[in-house]
Formats: structure tokens, sequence, C-alpha cells
């Protein structure tokens, strides 16, 4: 059996899935922001909580086709709030022509999002969809 | 009134209700944010498929909130323009921005003030839309300042360096009398 850390045990696991879609972003946005609001957070770190998960699903839209969902999992962790940005398409395969009109500033949001939160990972699969994984720690 | 009567309205009110019923739940499934529905699920997947009737579609309905973002242009003095924003710039409302910046430069107005006082969020695509619209007025010589207070605003600046290419102030006033 796989031995599991007390600091690994979940507290709250909350899912939440949207379209891919620009307008669909402040959804989980603000859904994000609540599940911070819950946690010992301030101010500060739930709104960078909130841009980082609306950039995770700003990148997620530009490499959706229509139809696409989004699916984002907030983990409550002893001491910290994990949380995954998923690009769910129905056939699982990433549509680069619904790139975005600013191309160039691709990097920003992945950029961001490094700055933000304490931990960060992501995979871009044209098979798999795209896939971020980001974390940050309660306050002491 | 014969058994057959009864059986024949009791049937007859029992179709009735399954109706109104099915009409409801095909009104909120299949018309409002399914989507939604389906990542609470709620939604069953034969739901999902349904068409939307066309008695009361709530997505063609006019939502005055729909997009949170207010943006006006007004004129500070002959060679300055300032653009105030309100509201949250997100990936959704950018072209708001877009569409009204590219508009004041295209009319010839290179000198613009980007008020954020009262933008309670932005992110990379907001950040794209003015920087954007930096290069462009700077292709005619022209520039762009912006009045930030909040410092959560501030904050990104800082951390993505736009700071150094944006004269970013603290005032309307002391951002127009910079272009002047």
């Amino acid at each position: 059996m796989k031995a599991v850390s007390k600091a690994q045990v979940t507290q709250g696991l909350v899912d939440l899935r949207i379209p891919a879609a620009a307008e669909w972003v402040a959804v989980a946005r603000l859904a994000v922001a609540a599940v911070a609001n819950r946690l010992s957070f301030s101010y500060e770190e739930i709104e960078d909580v909130k841009l980082a998960v609306a950039e995770a699903c700003t990148n997620c839209i530009h490499y959706a086709a229509p139809g696409d969902d989004i699916d984002i999992r907030c983990e409550v962790l002893v001491r910290e709030l994990q949380i995954r940005v998923r690009h769910a398409g129905p056939s699982g395969e990433t549509d680069s022509r619904n790139r975005g009109p600013d191309e160039a500033m691709d990097g920003l949001g992945v950029f961001l999002i490094q700055s933000l939160m304490d931990t960060v990972e992501y995979t871009i699969d044209p098979k798999t969809g795209i896939e971020l994984r980001m974390s940050k720690r309660l306050p002491e | 009134m014969t058994w057959q009567e009864i059986r024949a309205i009791v049937l007859e009110r029992s179709l009735a209700t399954l109706a109104l019923v099915l009409r409801v739940f095909m009104t909120e499934e299949g018309k409002f944010s399914p989507r939604l529905v389906s990542g609470l699920n709620l939604q069953s997947k034969r739901a999902s498929q349904r068409q939307p009737t066309n008695e009361l579609d709530l997505n063609k309905m006019p939502r005055s909130e729909s997009l949170d973002i207010t943006v006006s242009v007004r004129k500070a003095n002959d060679q300055v323009h300032v653009v105030e924003i309100g509201g949250e710039i997100d990936v959704y409302t950018s072209p708001k921005v877009k569409d009204a910046l590219g508009e004041l430069i295209d009319g010839g107005s290179y000198y613009l003030v980007i008020n954020l006082e009262k933008v309670r969020y932005i992110d990379s695509t907001g950040l794209g839309v003015l920087i954007g619209g930096l290069k462009r007025v700077r292709e005619h010589g022209g520039s762009v300042n912006l009045v930030c207070v909040s410092p959560q605003i501030r904050k990104i600046f800082d951390i993505t360096g736009l700071v150094k290419i944006f004269g970013i102030f603290p005032d309307e006033q002391s951002a127009v009398s910079a272009l002047a």
C-alpha cells in the first residue's frame, strides 16, 4: 500500500467544468476565488490565484475547438491549494487554429502563473490537450 | 359519469402535468447554460442532446451585465485623449478596449492616457491590448500613459516589467501633464 503523508491528505475537492469560451472564464475565476476565500489566504493571494486560473483557462481556450470544455479541479490539502486546469475536448485533441489574436503574448500568461503561484507544471500534447497544475502554499 | 370517463379525465390531466414538467426541464436544461448543469453533474447525457425549444430562449435574451466593462473616451486637451476603463479586462472584455483604442488611433490620436482607476482586474490579454495600443501610437511618435491606483493591478505591471515601458501615474492630471 502506498503511504500517504499527512500533508497530502485532501481536505476538500471542488470540480468545475466550463465551456472553453472567453465568456466563461470569469465563472472559473470567481469559483476558484470562493474556494481560496474559504482558506486562510489574504486578499492579495486570492487575487493571485484568480489571475493564475484565468490565465490557465485562457491558454486552454487558445487550444480548444468549438464545443470543448475546460475542467478545473481545486484540491485543498493541509498546507496548500492545488489547482489543475485541463482542456477537455470531446476528441481530446487540441486545435491550434483557434489561437488568439495576440499570439505574441502567449508566454505572458504562463509567466504570470509562474510568478503568482508557488509551483507550476504544464503539459501541452497535441493528442491529449493542455493541462496546467499549480499550487499555492497556505499561510503558516 | 362512467369509470371509463373518469379514467380518461385522469389520464388527460396526468399527461398535461407530465408535459408541463417536461417543458420546464427542457427549458432549464436545453436553453440556459446546459454545460454549467453538466459541470455540476446534474444533467443526463440524453438531456444534453435535447434541442432547445423556441418558447423562451434565455441565451438570446439581452443581458445588461454580460460584459463587465465600460470604456469612455474624452478629450483632455488639444493633443491628449483620456480613455477611462472600468470593470474587468480579460479575454472576454478586452476586444472592447482594443476597439476603442483602435478607433482613436485610426482617427489620428497618438497621445493617450488610459485611466485604470476603476479597473478591478486585468489579465495578460488586457496587457496585450495595452501593449498593442502603445506600439501603434509609437509608430506615429505618440505615447501612452496609464493611471493606476490599485496595488493589485500595479503588481501585474511590476511583475511583467511593463512599468518600464508605460508611464504609470497615480492620478489623471499628472498623467496628462506628462504627455504635454
